[in-house]
């Protein structure tokens, strides 16, 4: 279980919301967290793998299994249940931070 | 794409985490491999890998950043990540760092010894790969020769157009060629009238070095055929005298009372190549008339020698066909290379001193870094007996000099960088290629590289020789064992290296202060002392020839109105600044020829009546010129003592006949001493001759002595001299600081050495004091054992005194073979020199001495001082 009180990093995030969605290899995660960050988050191979290194041995990713590997495309990864626990409290606390900046007049013009 | 494979691949082995390396490494290298054939479709490789490389970089930061590497976000580490090599790294930095700021004061002297040193060599080295290596920023110009015709062994004259032509039509030996002229331009309506050094080019000249305008355009075809008045600014004038404005193309600025049009400015870094000395002020068009100066291009593979050998067949043909002047030969040069000789030898001489002293700098840090290792012994004992790793030891003093030679280099560089630019704004020598310097990649790696090698050697050696030796022997004993007696050797043998060569340094500086002085000393054949010369260029376009000697008297009347004149004399030239004439001889009619070969060379002025007497130029024999022989410019000369000699070997010179190139033969009236135009010039090879003149030049001088300091006259002097016609250009000399310039290169060179051998002194000073400082310390027991028994405490002092003095002495003997050697170079490079001149070698030693002398008087005070009971009782 990782710890809940600290938040992660915004690219951990990234790549737990990016394989909510479905398995993933490493450039297409690559790929998927430029495109649902619209480009804010670009990470090169060094810390993309750094990150899934953290994940990796902090129990929030795993392997997808043998069979969905490629050897062009190398491992894919895949998100555990701990993963989901840890990006839903990662958003609920997002969530508290945008309610307290709401109520502070921070949100942005039209925010919902 | 291969090429970005091998980078990437090289980054991440060297920046990657190495655990990620393990674990993901082939993955990493795939996704990889996806994105760059990615990248390479859009063409975006080279962003790509820049990407990767900040990148990866961000990664290694991260993981240093974070407690346990390969985690974030929790505490559940696994040990394995622990033990990773950047933990311990880190690790040995922090405790490196920790250990460095412990000893603030030694660490600072470290690198600021260091420092000093990387600043000073990387400064003169840039200045002399700047200047002597790469004089010129062209791409070929290291091929380009100028073009000269000979006059005997002296003289060089450019080519004209016909000339020039003829020579460089010869396809195998150049590549290319371009002829250009000089001419001054009195520019006035602009400040104070200037007069403008105008490079007079054709339309192809920057195409032939290669460069463009800096603002506008260069001149058509047809504004150099049709000779119209237009011009490009130079870079330097643009800036300074029209504070850099673009807008300035298309005004107008008078030259000689004529309009010229403004349509460009030259580019900024762009030499004349024959004129090293002095810049461009303005590039104009080029006519036929006015070609003075040939550049070319050597052919690829043309050595100059073959070239001239080349060109001296041509001549020769030339000769039989009557094409050249038999008195012309032919030469090619490299460009610059008069000008850059004079500052050649000083820099070499400078370089050879920095070379030195870097070297002691080196030896002077190596022994603190020993003396350091030797204090930190307990340390590293106790650390050895807890089990700390050889290997790990090892590693930690590297980091310490490591960090040690980094704070030094960047250090070093701030110094580099300041003494370029000084050079740069101070430009000895007035050579224009000096405002190019710049700190030299290369070169400073090299210091940079040396400085941490010397860290390295000797902060290594003694963690070599720490671990080497049984650790507890060290806890145990008060420090007394083999390996002590050795770092104490190592320290005296660099020691007495230092002396040795700051005694070496001592004895050339001090020849080179000799040697100027000798050179003031000489007698000049005149007195220079308040003596001043105002050069006059009148505007020729303002008053015909006929006019010239009234406008001349009338300056002269308005300067002897001032009450610190005392007198003053008119004259085409003055000493360093004569006229030359060449014309064949005859000596109570009969041909005499003084040369080798060709017409004689005379050095020579036209003058008024009063000159010798306001040079205070003594006559040997007969007499000066009279006022009537003067008005009516009478066929009369005065010759100095060498040429008297010369051409009468006999004597009696006075009343003879001399007849000059095809002038009527005059008489000799006199013989006056002989002028030394430059102070290292050998006089005598200056043959002298002086006709009586009417002011008729619209160019000369009007020579004045003055009463009271020459400095706070020459305000009203420049007033009251353009009171006549503010168009007058004038320049005022004081003839005693022209002779000083002549030796200003030498006396540069001096003050450098000076400076250097000053720091030498003080390096090795302060080794010395280090090294006895340590080895009395050593010895406080013992010596406290010799006070308790009686011994008298001057005799301890004595003791410790004549160990610093015995390793002076040792250091100088091996210093004078190094001193020698020295001298001799300087001799090689510096008429004059006597290497061998004794005042100079004892008063090096002395000075050294003393030095020494100082530097052990605290440690043999502190010794004679000892308590015997505190002495014996501690350790």
């Amino acid at each position: 279980m990782a710890d809940q009180t600290k938040p992660l990093s915004p690219l951990s995030l990234a790549i737990l919301i990016a394989l909510a969605e479905r398995e993933l290899h490493g450039y297409a995660l690559m790929r998927a967290i430029e495109d649902q960050t619209e480009g804010v988050l670009r990470p090169g191979t060094g810390t993309l793998y750094a990150a899934l290194d953290r994940l990796t041995a902090d129990g929030l990713i795993g392997d997808a299994g043998a069979e969905a590997d490629d050897r062009r495309r190398g491992r894919t990864y895949a998100i555990t249940a701990a993963g989901q626990a840890a990006a839903r409290a990662e958003i609920g606390r997002l969530q508290r931070v945008v309610h307290l900046a709401r109520a502070r007049d921070l949100a942005p013009e039209g925010g919902r | 794409m291969r090429v970005a494979r091998l980078v990437h691949r090289w980054l991440v082995a060297l920046l990657l985490p190495s655990g990620v390396r393990k674990r993901h490494g082939d993955d990493l290298r795939v996704t990889f491999e996806q994105a760059l054939e990615d990248a390479h479709r859009r063409g975006e490789v080279s962003r790509l890998l820049w990407r990767e490389a900040k990148d990866l970089l961000a990664a290694r930061i991260g993981s240093m950043l974070h407690d346990h590497p390969g985690r974030e976000a929790s505490g559940r580490g696994t040990p394995r990540h622990r033990a990773g090599v950047s933990g311990t790294l880190r690790d040995d930095l922090t405790h490196a760092l920790r250990s460095l700021r412990r000893a603030p004061g030694p660490v600072a002297f470290i690198v600021a010894i260091m420092a000093i040193a990387i600043g000073a060599s990387t400064t003169i080295f840039s200045t002399a790969r700047h200047t002597i290596l790469d004089p010129l920023p062209y791409d070929d110009a290291d091929r380009m020769v100028g073009l000269y015709r000979t006059v005997g062994d002296f003289g060089r004259l450019g080519p004209d157009a016909e000339t020039f032509e003829r020579w460089t039509a010869m396809p195998d030996v150049f590549d290319r060629a371009v002829a250009s002229g000089n001419e001054q331009r009195t520019l006035t309506g602009r400040g104070d009238a200037v007069v403008w050094n105008m490079v007079l080019i054709g339309a192809d000249y920057f195409d032939f070095l290669n460069v463009r305008p800096a603002v506008g355009r260069l001149f058509t075809e047809e504004e150099v055929a049709r000779g119209d008045r237009v011009l490009l600014l130079g870079w330097e004038e643009w800036r300074t005298r029209f504070g850099g404005d673009s807008g300035i193309v298309g005004e107008t600025v008078t030259l000689d009372g004529e309009p010229w049009t403004v349509i460009g400015v030259g580019p900024r870094d762009a030499p004349p190549p024959m004129s090293l000395v002095r810049g461009a002020d303005a590039w104009a068009p080029l006519d036929r008339e006015s070609v003075s100066t040939g550049v070319a291009v050597l052919a690829e593979g043309m050595k100059s020698e073959r070239a001239n050998e080349r060109l001296a067949e041509l001549v020769e043909a030339e000769h039989a066909a009557n094409l050249l002047d038999a008195r012309f030969g032919g030469i090619v040069e490299r460009p610059g290379s008069l000008a850059t000789q004079r500052l050649r030898s000083s820099l070499f001489t400078l370089g050879a001193a920095v070379a030195l002293l870097l070297l002691i700098a080196c030896m002077n840090v190596g022994s603190l870094l020993i003396n350091r290792a030797d204090r930190r012994r307990h340390e590293t004992a106790v650390r050895v007996a807890l089990g700390v790793g050889r290997g790990r030891l090892v590693r930690l003093h590297l980091l310490e000099s490591v960090l040690l030679a980094l704070l030094a280099s960047a250090a070093g560089l701030g110094l580099a960088y300041w003494g370029t630019d000084l050079i740069r704004r101070l430009r000895p020598g007035g050579l224009d290629t000096l405002s190019r310097v710049t700190v030299d990649g290369p070169v400073l790696l090299f210091a940079v590289a040396l400085s941490v090698g010397t860290g390295l050697l000797f902060g290594v050696m003694p963690a070599l020789t720490a671990v080497s030796r049984r650790a507890v022997d060290a806890l145990r004993s008060g420090m007394r064992s083999r390996e002590d007696r050795a770092a104490v050797r190592a320290r005296w043998g660099l020691v007495v290296a230092e002396v040795a060569l700051s005694f070496a340094l001592l004895v050339a500086s001090g020849l080179l202060i000799r040697t100027v002085a000798d050179l003031r000393a000489v007698d000049q054949g005149f007195r220079p002392e308040q003596l001043v010369a105002a050069r006059l260029d009148l505007p020729e376009w303002r008053y015909s020839e006929d006019e010239l000697p009234e406008i001349w008297r009338r300056v002269e009347r308005e300067l002897e109105r001032l009450p610190s004149v005392r007198e003053s004399a008119l004259a085409s030239g003055i000493p360093t600044r004569t006229g030359v004439y060449f014309g064949d001889l005859r000596v109570d009619g009969i041909p005499v020829g003084l040369e080798d070969e060709g017409p004689t060379l005379l050095f020579g002025s036209g003058v008024s009546a009063e000159y010798f007497e306001v040079l205070d130029q003594r006559i040997v024999e007969g007499r000066g010129f009279t006022p009537e022989e003067v008005r009516d410019e009478a066929k009369v000369y005065v010759l100095s003592e060498t040429t008297a000699r010369d051409l009468w070997p006999a004597g009696g010179a006075v009343g003879g006949r001399l007849g000059y190139g095809d002038e009527e033969p005059g008489i000799v009236v006199g013989v006056v001493a002989d002028v030394n135009p430059s102070p290292e010039g050998d006089a005598r090879t200056m043959r002298q001759m002086y006709t009586p003149a009417r002011a008729v030049w619209d160019e000369g001088f009007l020579v004045f002595r003055v009463e009271g300091s020459v400095t706070d006259m020459l305000p009203e002097a420049r007033r009251a001299l353009r009171v006549v016609d503010e168009n007058i250009l004038v320049e005022l000399l004081s003839l005693e600081d022209l002779l000083l310039d002549q030796i200003g290169s030498q006396r540069l060179t001096m003050h450098l050495l000076n400076v250097l051998a000053t720091m030498a002194l003080f390096l090795t000073t302060i080794g010395l004091f280090g090294v006895v400082a340590q080895v009395t310390g050593r010895r406080t027991r013992e010596i406290g054992i010799r006070i308790a028994l009686g011994a008298p405490r001057a005799g301890v002092a004595g003791l410790v005194l004549r160990s610093g003095l015995a390793a002076t002495a040792a250091g100088i003997v091996a210093g004078s073979v190094l001193a020698w050697g020295a001298g001799r170079w300087i001799r090689a490079q510096v008429p004059g020199v006597e290497e061998a001149d004794p005042a100079t070698w004892i008063a090096a030693g002395l000075v050294l001495a003393m030095a020494c002398l100082a530097a052990t008087l605290l440690p043999a005070h502190r010794a004679s001082r000892t308590d015997p009971v505190k002495a014996i009782a501690s350790e």
